[in-house]
């Protein structure tokens, strides 16, 4: 994330400058695409999750406040939206049919070698963390997958430091049984 | 002393603090491990839990690309910069913080007194309107409603009132058989008057 000339980018931005905005846009994208991927785990999801953020940030760019960082400000949008996103009727008739246990194309690349790779570890990580309620999966997100201070975790989700804290642990029991199990069974095949 | 203290820690709270390890302080990652070096489980329970860690650090080093963010760019900006037909865009709403606790809060307050006050006009009964004769009850100051062209129509007749015609648009739908009755009794009684 370039940090050199972002306040008057953001300032620009804020004025309705469509090039200053499309500058935040290419420094930002990155970032809040890999964070949509992991809480969604696929990329055309990600994308337009993306995207949406990104539009969302310019309507809402005149209320942005200078002392909230931008990423943290596009980290609770990105939250939002992909929370919702998986809330919704939709998502939740496709997750009824996604199960990590049978979960075959994971499942397959995992039998044709003795251990996963990170990449393949990341997908099974997020096929768990998409079945732990909003605010464990929230919490392990930011918390151990973008590795941000519990601080920040606060802020962004709006919980305090003990809620934080508590569906952290929950999170972690919950991903740690399910790689346990998830384990037991690729090893059985 | 305090070394002794360390030693005191449980299995359980052991177990419960293990998997927060990463948010303790020093001094509580202390107590850890020195409850490690004199227990067993809970020192296989570390290098367990200190296992699933490494394999969710490693995932998390792990960064999805874009695989073509000149055209994730075009996109938004073709969004942004397509101007907006619906009528509501012409005004300017965003002083309006939607996304604001207090007009959340706001909107659920609104909601539950306009349920609250339909369900309070349902609970007075029928009124009077227009096309029907509203029947003032003797002993409730509720009117009545019936259909007053129908209702007239069958006395000019001279016909008898017919069970169903006294029976109907006489009910209330929180205390039925009571207004029933007393709706009977009414439309009799202005039969008589008539």
């Amino acid at each position: 994330m370039p940090a050199t000339g972002e306040p008057d980018l953001i300032e620009l931005a804020k004025s309705g400058d469509h090039h200053a905005f499309q500058k935040v846009v290419e420094a930002h994208q990155g970032f809040a695409y890999a964070v949509a991927f992991r809480f969604l785990g696929n990329r055309s999801e990600a994308e337009d999750m993306t995207q949406e953020a990104f539009i969302k940030l310019w309507r809402n760019m005149r209320k942005y406040r200078p002392e909230v960082k931008l990423s943290t400000w596009l980290y609770k949008i990105i939250t939002n939206l992909c929370l919702d996103f998986l809330k919704s009727t939709h998502r939740k008739q496709q997750l009824k049919q996604i199960d990590v246990e049978s979960n075959s194309s994971i499942v397959d690349k995992a039998s044709e070698e003795s251990h996963l790779d990170d990449r393949e570890m990341l997908k099974v990580i997020v096929e768990l963390a998409k079945q732990l309620t909003s605010k464990q999966q929230t919490a392990f997100i930011l918390r151990d997958l973008e590795s941000l201070p519990v601080e920040e975790v606060c802020e962004i989700s709006g919980m305090n430091t003990v809620q934080v804290k508590s569906n952290l642990y929950h999170a972690r029991m919950n991903i740690r049984e399910g790689l346990t199990r998830y384990y037991r069974e690729t090893t059985k095949l | 002393m305090k070394q002794q203290n360390y030693k005191t820690m449980n299995c359980q709270e052991f177990e419960r603090q293990i998997i927060l390890f990463t948010e303790l302080s020093e001094d509580e990652k202390l107590k850890l491990e020195v409850h490690i070096q004199n227990c067993a489980p809970c020192k296989e329970l570390f290098a367990s839990v200190t296992y699933t860690n490494s394999l969710i650090g490693r995932a998390a080093k792990i960064s999805q690309v874009l695989q073509d963010p000149t055209r994730m760019t075009r996109k938004i900006m073709d969004r942004i910069k397509k101007p907006e037909h619906h009528w509501w865009s012409r005004f300017d709403f965003s002083f309006l913080d939607l996304d604001s606790q207090y007009i959340k809060y706001g909107m659920a307050t609104i909601s539950f007194f306009m349920i609250a006050f339909y369900g309070v006009e349902q609970m007075k009964g029928p009124y009077k309107v227009n096309g029907v004769l509203g029947l003032p009850l003797q002993n409730n100051s509720r009117p009545v409603i019936v259909i007053k062209k129908e209702f007239l129509k069958e006395l000019r007749k001279g016909k008898a009132i017919a069970k169903s015609l006294l029976k109907k648009n006489c009910v209330s739908p929180f205390n039925i058989n009571k207004v029933n009755t007393a709706c009977i009794k009414q439309k009799m009684a202005y039969y008589k008057e008539i």
